[in-house]
């Protein structure tokens, strides 16, 4: 294997599959072609890694050559409310240089350690999906370096690195008075009472949002609706918090508390105890929070996933208004009859987005957290199952479970030929793929 | 840490040989490099024909195997020549075909799963030395070296790679009942099958083994042996 190259051993964030790969960070678009070339001659086959927050293997290929385009991180100025930016910028990165300026990325993730380009790849949404769909709306150009072409194409949306590599993109932004948000909460009772109160709250709100106590039968949990608002922190790039928490504790240890905590008995009990203090705090009273603080929850606790000892498995299902609260519930019963019940639901309102393979719907997702056991996977795919009878989707982004048949069931017709055309438009030798790619057929 | 997929270079004879069968017995991948096949018999693996002189293949051959294998948890060597000597030979060509096999291809053969190793890290590298190497014996003087060469090496091995979360193993057997021994009395020697097994059991562990507490305590005294009493003993 030529020098530039490092063998590494990669996971995803589930940490559940786990594959050595040989990994290149070429600097310039040619040395990407290179690594093409060399697969090529070497009949290996190649993929693209952001920063490995998928929860499954959609960044690896085994044995095989990774790209990660680490090197390709420079953001450029904001012009007409928009800033070109490299593949391997992450939204941390991006946020902290242009929330000083009074900007905000249109979409952010629930992690902001994530790439542009795996961002773009996946084509993530955020808990303002309902309001301004995936971030692929709001990429008006991406420059793509693809083993058969090169140049401006926004095909890459959602392509999961099976296209090319996308080397930079232009990103439209918001504009922000303040770095703060006012936060609604309300602690709903039923799966019903979630779903009506996202109706609710959709034509006032920029974001929403809604835990769900999963142990509860009836699906009790807290609902958050957030409005940007025009007081309030002001514009820097520090929202972060990294005050020990509760005083002691260091935010990058606080896992190892988790991971002492972490039992089914302890979950349910949290689960209970979240709910109940969150609805004595859900008065009708908003209250404020940055911006950071509001999109990026998880970040504050580094390293949390690691509290779950055997790796993390997230399930997360988009089902049509019409049909979610009864797939929901259902999918819960399943959980109840397995006996394996996730340790935190959340819930989003969605509305279709345009992609290659799309998955967002008009309605609601859920997304579901389990420590890996035995038995789990199983259950995963009687819920895919009552997902696909419901009419429902699947974001590949947070899936290890589901398999070939289940994936191309979900599609919408036509869509997988339409997928098999660009690849073959884009890499006709076949050389991106992933082992989620194989996994599931698409290469 | 049960290991899945293996490469053991000498897995064609002696303990190597035992270490393929126990490794394919467990359910693991394993490819076996070595110059002859004729002792392997009918065993579900992958045979690299190829001679550890050869170093410049050896970059190459690594990747193919990897590759087959689909990755490495295990890499063994145990290759390793002992010709008979005489206590008055001192045949330059003999000698240095010792060290081709024992060093040179050693060398070459755990530079590249060490490297891979660190990089990954995570991995198992295992050394065959010889309770031979403590000290320098008048019957095999280069055979003798090249032993204390494996463990010298193996232990700066252990020293880059312990902190990458890699486990380097230098097991030092005593007289095994193998084709290396066969123009000696075998009757007292361990059986390779449980020499295999006792090794197999160190995975995942750090640092220099004996394979029976007889030998670690003669290894012991042997090592604290002085000079002058080396030269007057017959051992
Ligand atoms: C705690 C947490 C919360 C999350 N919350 C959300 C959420 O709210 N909404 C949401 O949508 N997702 C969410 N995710 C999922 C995450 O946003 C996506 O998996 C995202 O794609 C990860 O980006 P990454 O940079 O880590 O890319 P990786 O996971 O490394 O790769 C993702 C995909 O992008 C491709 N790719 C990466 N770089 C390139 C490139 N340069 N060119 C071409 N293809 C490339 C890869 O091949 C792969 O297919 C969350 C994940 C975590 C861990």
């Amino acid at each position: 294997m030529p020098q530039q190259s490092q063998i590494e051993y990669f996971h995803g964030f589930g940490q559940s599959t786990g594959a050595d790969a040989y990994v290149f960070a070429p600097e310039t678009p040619e040395q990407i072609l290179e690594v093409f070339e060399l697969a090529r001659s070497l009949g290996k086959s190649v993929s693209f890694a952001g920063a490995r927050r998928s929860y499954g293997s959609p960044m690896m290929t085994s044995e095989g050559l990774v790209i990660s385009l680490r090197n390709f991180d420079t953001i450029g100025p904001i012009e007409d409310d928009s800033v070109l930016v490299g593949g391997g910028v992450t939204l941390s990165q991006l946020w902290q240089a242009v929330a000083p300026l009074g900007y905000w990325p249109n979409v952010v993730s629930g992690t902001s350690k994530i790439t542009v380009a795996g961002a773009i790849a996946m084509n993530i949404h955020g808990k303002n999906a309902f309001k301004l769909g995936n971030i692929g709306e709001h990429v008006s150009e991406i420059s793509l370096v693809s083993p058969a072409q090169q140049g401006r194409d926004l095909d890459a949306i959602g392509s999961m690195g099976l296209f090319g590599a996308i080397v930079s993109a232009r990103l439209d932004l918001q504009r922000i008075e303040s770095a703060s948000v006012s936060v609604t909460a309300r602690a709903p009772r039923t799966w019903g009472e979630h779903l009506q109160l996202f109706d609710e709250f959709a034509s006032q709100s920029d974001y929403m949002v809604s835990w769900v106590d999963l142990h509860h039968r009836a699906g009790r949990g807290l609902f958050h609706a957030a409005e940007y608002s025009n007081s309030g922190s002001p514009l820097t790039a520090r929202q972060s918090r990294e005050s020990p928490l509760f005083g002691v504790v260091p935010r990058d240890q606080a896992w190892l508390m988790l991971k002492a905590l972490n039992n089914p008995a302890l979950t349910k009990g949290l689960n209970a105890a979240k709910y109940l203090s969150g609805k004595i705090l859900a008065g009708n009273k908003a209250h404020a929070q940055t911006l950071a603080e509001f999109n990026f929850l998880l970040d504050a606790l580094p390293g949390w996933e690691r509290a779950y000892a055997n790796g993390l498995v997230q399930f997360q299902a988009f089902v049509p208004s019409e049909r979610a609260e009864s797939v929901f519930v259902e999918l819960q019963d399943l959980q109840f009859r397995h006996r394996i019940v996730s340790s935190l639901g959340v819930l989003k309102k969605h509305r279709a987005s345009p992609q290659v393979l799309p998955y967002a719907v008009y309605g609601y997702s859920l997304a579901l957290d389990f420590g890996k056991t035995r038995g789990l996977e199983l259950l995963c795919q009687e819920m895919a199952e009552a997902v696909i009878a419901g009419g429902g989707r699947f974001y590949l982004a947070k899936d290890s479970t589901l398999t070939a048949d289940q994936y191309q069931r979900s599609l919408p017709d036509g869509a997988f030929a339409e997928f098999r055309q660009l690849k073959q438009k884009y890499d006709p030798e076949n050389i991106l793929q992933s082992i989620q790619s194989r996994h599931l057929g698409l290469t | 840490m049960n290991p899945t997929r293996a490469i053991v270079i000498g897995g064609t004879s002696g303990i190597g040989l035992e270490i393929v069968r126990q490794l394919t017995d467990r359910g693991a991948k394993v490819a076996v490099v070595g110059r002859d096949f004729s002792e392997l018999g009918e065993f579900n693996v992958i045979q690299k024909l190829h001679d550890v002189k050869d170093t410049d293949a050896i970059p190459q051959v690594f990747l193919d195997l990897t590759d087959q294998l689909g990755g490495l948890d295990l890499f063994v060597y145990s290759a390793g020549v002992m010709p008979l000597m005489q206590p008055s030979e001192f045949d330059t060509p003999k000698d240095l075909e010792i060290i081709s096999v024992n060093v040179s291809g050693a060398v070459a053969w755990m530079n590249q799963a060490a490297s891979r190793f660190y990089g990954a890290q995570h991995g198992c590298l295992i050394a065959i030395g010889s309770v031979a190497g403590d000290r320098g014996r008048a019957g095999q003087p280069v055979y003798n070296a090249s032993k204390a060469f494996v463990h010298t090496y193996t232990e700066s091995l252990r020293n880059r790679l312990a902190r990458r979360g890699v486990s380097v193993i230098t097991v030092k057997p005593g007289p095994t009942r193998t084709r290396m021994t066969a123009y000696h009395d075998q009757s007292k020697m361990m059986d390779p099958a449980v020499a295999a097994s006792k090794v197999l059991r160190l995975i995942g562990r750090q640092g220099e083994f004996y394979l029976n507490p007889v030998h670690a305590l003669v290894g012991f005294v042997f090592r604290h042996i002085p000079g002058w009493l080396m030269r007057r003993i017959r051992i």
